[in-house]
This record gives C-alpha cells, structure tokens and sequence, in this order.
C-alpha cells in the first residue's frame, strides 16, 4: 500500500518546520510576493513617485522655487497650522477619552464587554460619508440640538454650528475613538488580573494600583494608538469638508483644492509630499518607541 | 474586584455615554431615512418608504450603485488574492526580509489618502487612465491589501503547525497539504479579509473623486457631493442601506473570526 | 480491518551517529539507536533532552545535522515525511478542523488513491476497533469531541493506512489521570495485536515503564541508557538515569576487595557486578526507597533520627539521619507504629545484589 513518491534526496532541505509548518522553497516565496510588489510598486509608489516627478520635472530650481512659494503662503502656513492643531487636540481628547473607556470596560463584566466591543467596531464598519452626514443631521439649522434647545426655550433662534471648528472635532473624534480605545483595551487584556489582586494584597489602594502597576505596563500601547491617532487625523479630508467648510480646512482639503479648483497640481504636489514626509517622520519616531519597548520588556 | 456600586455606576456611565456617541448619530439616519417631510427636520413625519422609492427608481443613484458594486467586487477580488497569497508566502516560505514585506504590505494603511489621490491623479494623466474603472479598482486594492494581509497573517500565525505536519506523516506532499489543509482553515480569514477589502472600497471618498474624471460617481461619492448642497432625506435612506450593508458584513466578519479562532484553538488539545 | 495489520510486522529502525545542531547547541548529540520490528520503545527524559528533536528528525520534521535513519531497509536520512511510510501521533493530536471525524481517518487513504467504497469500509471498522461508533461520530468535527475521543481519532487516523513504524509524541500529555490510565491499557492490546514498531515520546517515567519494551533515556541530547524498564529501574547505569525514574538513596562507597565495597560507616557490603570497576571512578550504592526496611535496633544496619515524615497512604515517607548520609525510605505504619519526628529508628536493607552507580563528574 505504500506509494513511491519522486523526491530529490538532499540534506538539510526540510518540508517543514516542526514550530512553524509547511515550508516552501525561496523561490516559491518570491513568486508569492511579487503580485503584490508589482501592484504597490505601480499604484502605490508609482503615484508617489509621479508626485515627485511632477516637482521635479523643469529642473531642481524650478522646485526649489515651487516649494519657496508653498512656504511663503499665509493660506498654506495657516492650514497647516489648523492641522497640526486639530490633529493635536483630536488625539488629546481620543486617548484621553480612549484610555478611560478601555479601563471601564477591562473591569466590567463579560456581557458588558462584548456589547461595548460592539458598538466600538460599528462605527469602524459604517461609511465615514454616512458618519459625517449623521452629525449634520445633528448640528444643522433644523437639526436635533437646534429643535430641543428651541423647544426648551434656552435660544430663541437656531444657532449656526456647522463650518466651525468644534463640529470638526466632534467628527473626527468620534471617528477615531475606535482606533484609541481598541489597542488600549487590547494592552490592559493582555495584563494579568493577578497582578492587581496581588498588588492589592500587598497593600496598594485603588488608585496607586493604577497609577503603580496598570499605567506602566499599559502607557507604551497608549502612546502606539495616540501615534497613530495624530497620523490618521493629520490626513483626514471628509469630516473638515463636510462639517468646518472652507473656513476649517485641513491640508488634505486645501491639496484638493489647489489641485481640482486651481489645477494648480505642482502646488498640491509640494504639499502633498511634505504630509508624506512628516507622516513617514512619525512613523519612524513610532517604530523606535515600539521596539525601545519591547526590548525594555523583554 | 471589590468596586463599590456607585464606581460600578459610574463605569457603566461612561460606556454607555461613549457607546452613544459612537452610534447614535448613525442611527439618527435611520430614523430620518423613514420621514414623510420634503425637508430634514426633527421630529421627522413618520412612516414612509418614499425616499427609499426615490433612490431605487432614480437612475443616477443606480448608476452610482453599480459602479461601487463593480469597483468593490473588482477590487476586494484583487486584494484578497494579493493579499492572502503574499502573507502565505511570508508564512511558509524561506523568503528573506521578511519584515520588510511586511512594512510594504501595511504601508497604505497609514499614508494619508489625499496622497494616494492627488499622485494617482497625476500618473493616470499620463497613463491616460483616468476615468477607467479597472484603474480606480486597482487603487482601491492598494488600500485593501493591507486589511487582508493583517488579518491572513495573524490567522496562519495562531493555526497550530502541527496539524500540517500530521498531513505531511499521512502521506500529503507540500502542495497537497496547503491545498488540503493550510487553504481549508484559513478560509475563514481569507474571506474576512475580503469583507474588509470591499467596506474600504464601498467607502472610498478621496481617491475616487481624484481619479474618477467625467465618469458617474461611487455612491459614497454621491453622498458626498450632495452633503455639499442642500441635503435631501434621500440621503438618509441611501445612508440607511449602506449601514445595513456595513451590519450585515461586519456579522458576517464576526462569525468567520470566531470559526476560526476556535479551529486554531481545536487543534492544541484543551 | 486492524487485526489483519497483525500479520505486518513492524519494521526496523535504525538511528546511526545522530546529530542535529542549531548554532552551537547539539539538541541530539550522536544517537544511535537499533529498534527491533515491533518493538516498544519510549524516549524518555527531561525537557530539553533532545527526545521530540529525535523523534522529530525520525518523522522528517528535522534534518539532521549528521547521522544517518533507516526504516526498513531504506535510508531514509533525506527522503521528506510523506515519503516515509510512519504514522505519527502528535500531543496536540492536529486533527483537521475543517474535515469531520470519518473524513479525517479517510485522509491518508484518499492520498493512497484508494476507491471509495474501500475507504468507507476501512474508516468505518477501524472507528469500531477504538470503540468510536461511526454512526455516532463519523459526521462530527473534532471540535465536538472531548479529548479522549480527539485522541482516538488520532491513533486511528495514524493507523488506518497500515505503517510499519509509528510514532507518538507525548500522545497523553492533554489528558487527565484517569482517561490517561484507560488509553494506556488500550494502546497496549493494540500493540499486543498489532505488533507495530512504536517510538513513543514521553517525559512521564511511569508511562515509559508501563507500556514500552525498552525505554531510551535522553539527557542534553545524548542516550543515557537503553534497556528493558525493569533493569532501568533496577540496575540504572548513571546517576542521572537512577535519579530520574523513581525516588533513589545514593550512598558513596569505597572499594575494599575483589567485590567488596564500604560505605562511610565502615560497612563491608558484598556486591554482585556486571561491569568492570574503574579504580579511577567513584561509586555510589543504590537504595531504593521502597528497599529499606525500618527495624529494632538490634537488627539495625544503620541508625538515626527521622527529619522529615510524610503520610502517603500505603506507606509513609521518611527521611533518616544516617552516618552515611540522609536515606530515604517507604515505611509501612502500623496502628502500633507510627513514625513521628525526632525519633531514633533503625534501618536495614537487603545487602546481596547491592547495585553500584558511577558517580556523576559534572552536573
């Protein structure tokens, strides 16, 4: 009953890896690889690097200049200004707000937290486009706040709270709380509850367990997810759009705006690549954090 | 732990106040979604399927229907196969730099869209691609790789090897024992990948609107522009089936992730 | 369908100058190994020891850094697993998930091309020979069978297509006691019928000495001893082998003749040897626990004060002060003997026989 099979007798050529499975040849692994190098390559460095071309393509001087007058312009110093502060007090107010819900759900019980973990995941899920109409609803003349304030009699008029900042930041937060609160409560599961029984034993309150042992062990997720927080929100183009209007406009915005209204691709370009840069910056300045970590974990 | 009630209170407090944040105005939309006014305002007029009426037998709106629809099946087609095969590729095969690939594949993920949009813009110019529908679903790949890669990786990351190495003792060369075995089991994730890749599409705004050119908009897109103008409730109903659709996918996403977490957990014994 | 297997015989294996490195360190370090068709036999050592890397590189998981494998009479050193004609068993039993039971017994028989209708028939009778009812369980996932029956599955799966050699790798190490007892009594009418050649990975020494023919004992990836587990518990060749299955007294002792050894107390014992004395090497005397007897003192071949005491049920577990050292001993209590702390007993055990062990120079 036993089949002959054809193999190439040759030492040191495992099938397999007894911790890891199946292994297949280097070959075999680039072949794997490369539809979607091909692919990245094309469409997603191919249009960075088309960015770049668009720059550079009358002379380094010539781009040189076009990156003189993206610096030199006060609509361009303003929002970016707008963007690095909106982008600040979004991730402030998400890991703050994050980090609490993470904690209140971590000590819950079972049911409380898989409906929690629910309703975080929705709005993942549900159209950004949708998100932000929602908030419209919200916020317009004839939107739910105006119709209760009116009915109560607190104002007399509708107030006009949509294009202002505060709006935006109600967005995007809630746009974004998700991406604070998920890696955070993932951190604190994977804390041991021993660790606070014990430290409860030996005498530690309730506060000085959390600030002693909780907070430590779980900054390092923290400031992961407030990375990535301030990198998402630095890009963000729909809830400024939709909710601040001109007057609240964020790089991704102003780009669009040069690019579709100004057909002024070059001046997009420039901006564009500069939001690159400083995105790759933090990334990078992420990466050292997260591998700073895990050494001192380890 | 010994919380006292009132801390118990006050956590489940916070939850549900968050919990509403994150999802009420959402559901807001439904409720609007069924109003008998011309207009949005509160309280809305109920009951009415009239908007709903509306975007059905409007043909823009179908248009805008069919062409997420061919864009999200073309593209969830590309990035899952990319996708899944390159993290098996990282997960069983003796590639060097593996991390690198890695970084490559997760990239997208995390450089702003508007990038994506303004370079894809410039080089469909000069592909003379703007406009192209296979060329907008392959930028939306670009976006969905990632969301297949994490998930593929992690589920050949948490399958107990062993149960490939038993096909190998029973007789199932390397091929057969993917084929067979290591494919099978990752189905699942293989599958929530793909949910993954077409919710990004199927709402995909930026890109889109960069590349699209004179063709008719995405339905997000359509949202969108008419959020600009005044907005009519049919807005609310449109929303109302794409929130459904976002539902029922992320189910589906849910009862595949538990499948296969408990296929990886069968397998170390207790 | 299993009982025919019984007229094929298992087949020989054969491990020469085994070797597998990583880096710097040799996790099997120059094993060889003869096992007889049809013969039992356990890996058996601490964790550590090099047995799963062993029986990993008999399976063609791992290759080996050097040395050669023969299964029959074929070198098997580079043919890959699924060449190789074994059946293995792992801890974790890797039953596929996705493939109900019937369909995971049927895998190896599907590879072997073999007709529909004779896998049915086979699946089905080899189910009945581990006691799985077909009707009950053929259409069930493994997730919806407890852990003995997963194990079950497991065997079968191994067996169906009729190997020559299986393998077992720590196969009980998920189960509870109980269960764990009732599979090692089957295994061993399985292998009663079957007359496979079976390697069984284990680190549980009562496992080894239940069910194998011989057992190798493994320590940092070199073979401490081969034999039958009555003469590795009786006349353990190391220090480490004696230490390692069962509780041991070791007590240094000095040549005086021929065949006469004293322990510290000036004691002349009479041993019977089966090795050559190595005038260069120190020896240790093996007492077994259960070998040393309390008695009056007038009987009495050692003396001393009891330091610790533990109630074990059948006996009770002492440890006597001794002028030759602490010996430990399984005492019988008795209504009208009772061992408490502090007291003064005596001890003698059986002098003819006594069995000698080289001490250990390092570790």
């Amino acid at each position: 009953m036993q089949s002959t099979y054809k193999f190439k007798p040759q030492r040191g050529s495992a099938v397999a890896e007894v911790d890891k499975g199946v292994v297949l040849s280097k070959p075999i692994g680039f072949a794997s690889v490369s539809p979607l190098f091909a692919v990245l390559g094309v469409f997603f460095f191919g249009p960075i690097i088309a960015l770049i071309l668009a720059i550079f393509d009358q002379g380094v001087g010539a781009a040189g200049q076009l990156l003189y007058d993206v610096m030199r312009d006060d609509l361009f110093h303003s929002v970016a200004f707008r963007t690095f502060r909106v982008a600040l007090i979004v991730t402030i107010i998400s890991v703050v707000v994050g980090y609490t819900m993470a904690y209140a759900m971590w000590r819950s019980s079972q049911t409380v937290r898989s409906i929690a973990l629910a309703l975080i995941m929705f709005p993942l899920f549900t159209s950004i486009v949708v998100r932000t109409y929602a908030w419209t609803a919200m916020f317009s003349r004839f939107g739910i706040i105006n119709t209760v304030l009116l009915k109560f009699g607190l104002i007399d008029q509708p107030l006009t709270m949509l294009n202002s900042e505060p709006v935006v930041l109600i967005g995007m937060v809630q746009a974004m709380l998700p991406f604070a609160i998920l890696p955070i409560y993932t951190t604190l599961l994977s804390l041991d509850l021993d660790l606070l029984r014990a430290s409860a034993i030996c005498g530690a309150k309730g506060r000085q367990t959390f600030t002693k042992v909780v907070l430590p062990l779980t900054k390092q997720g923290a400031a992961v997810a407030a990375i990535l927080v301030f990198v998402i929100s630095l890009g963000f183009y729909i809830t400024p759009a939709i909710l601040g209007g001109p007057k609240s406009a964020m790089i991704s915005n102003m780009i669009s705006t040069e690019v579709i209204t100004f057909y002024n691709l070059k001046g997009g370009a420039v901006m564009s690549v500069l939001l690159l840069l400083v995105t790759l910056c933090l990334l990078f300045i992420a990466s050292k954090i997260g591998s700073v970590a895990a050494h001192y974990r380890r | 732990m010994g919380d006292t009630a009132n801390i118990r209170r006050i956590r489940f407090l916070l939850i549900a106040l968050v919990a509403l944040y994150l999802t009420g105005p959402t559901l807001v939309v439904v409720w609007l979604s069924f109003s008998t006014d011309d207009v949005l305002r509160f309280p809305p007029q109920l009951f009415s399927w009239r908007w709903y009426q509306e975007f059905v037998f409007d043909e823009r709106w179908n248009e805008a229907v069919l062409r997420t629809l061919f864009v999200g099946g073309l593209a969830t087609l590309f990035s899952t196969t990319i996708g899944s095969i390159a993290a098996f590729g990282v997960a069983r095969t003796k590639l060097p730099a593996k991390r690198l690939v890695e970084a490559l594949a997760i990239a997208p993920l995390v450089v702003p869209p508007i990038i994506l949009a303004t370079g894809g813009y410039s080089l469909f110019a000069k592909l003379d691609m703007i406009g192209s529908n296979i060329g907008l679903a392959v930028l939306h790949t670009v976006l969905g790789v990632p969301y297949v890669y994490l998930i593929v990786a992690s589920a050949l990351a948490r399958i107990d090897p062993s149960i490939e190495l038993a096909a190998l003792s029973l007789g199932a060369n390397r091929w057969r024992t993917i084929r067979d075995v290591t494919m099978p089991v990752n189905l699942p994730a293989i599958i929530t990948g793909g949910l993954f890749a077409f919710l990004i599409s199927f709402d995909e705004v930026v890109v889109t609107v960069f590349v699209s050119g004179s063709l008719a908009p995405t339905l997000p897109v359509r949202i969108f522009s008419s959020l600009s103008m005044a907005a009519s409730p049919v807005v609310a109903a449109v929303s109302t089936v794409q929130i459904i659709i976002a539902v029922v996918l992320m189910c589906m996403a849910g009862i595949l992730q538990r499948w296969q977490r408990r296929w990886a957990e069968a397998a170390p014994a207790m | 369908m299993l009982e025919k297997i019984g007229s094929v015989a298992g087949s020989r294996v054969q491990m020469r100058g085994l070797t597998k490195e990583y880096g710097i360190v040799r996790a099997v370090d120059n094993v060889s190994l003869d096992i007889e068709p049809g013969e039992f036999i356990s890996l058996l050592g601490p964790s550590g020891s090099g047995k799963t890397t062993a029986l990993m590189m008999l399976a063609g998981f791992e290759s080996s850094t050097s040395g050669s494998i023969h299964i029959g009479h074929q070198d098997v050193t580079s043919v890959p697993p699924y060449a190789r004609g074994i059946g293995m068993v792992f801890q974790s039993y890797a039953l596929f998930p996705h493939m109900s039971v019937f369909d995971n017994i049927a895998y190896p028989l599907k590879l072997r091309r073999m007709s529909k209708a004779d896998i049915d028939i086979r699946v089905r009778r080899a189910m009945e020979t581990v006691k799985l009812s077909p009707d009950k369980f053929a259409n069930r996932l493994p997730l919806q069978l407890s852990g003995g029956q997963r194990q079950r599955v497991a065997l079968v799966r191994a067996l169906v297509y009729e190997p020559h050699v299986l393998l077992m790798d720590e196969p009980m190490g998920a189960l509870d006691k109980n269960l764990r007892e009732e599979l090692k009594l089957e295994l061993l009418n399985l292998q009663e019928r079957l007359r496979l050649t079976i390697v069984y990975v284990t680190h549980d020494q009562s496992e080894a000495l239940m069910l194998s023919d011989r057992a190798a004992v493994m320590r940092d990836g070199r073979l401490e001893q081969v034999s039958s587990p009555e003469s590795l518990y009786q006349r353990p060749q190391t220090e480490f082998v004696a230490n390692f299955l069962g509780e041991a007294n070791l007590l240094p002792v000095n040549q005086s003749s021929e065949s006469d050894f004293k322990l510290a107390d000036g004691r002349v014992l009479r041993c019977s040897l089966d090795f050559a004395i190595n005038p260069a090497q120190q020896y240790l005397l093996l007492l077994r626990p259960e070998n040393v007897e309390v008695c009056s003192e007038t009987e009495a071949m050692l003396q001393g004060r009891i330091t610790k005491s533990v109630y074990l049920g059948s006996f009770t577990r002492i440890e006597v002060d001794t002028p030759v050292g602490t010996v430990t001993a399984f005492a019988k209590p008795s209504p009208s003997r009772r061992f408490v702390l502090d007291q003064t007993v005596g001890l003698r055990f059986p002098t003819e026989n006594a069995v000698l062990v080289p001490k250990a120079t390092r570790g």
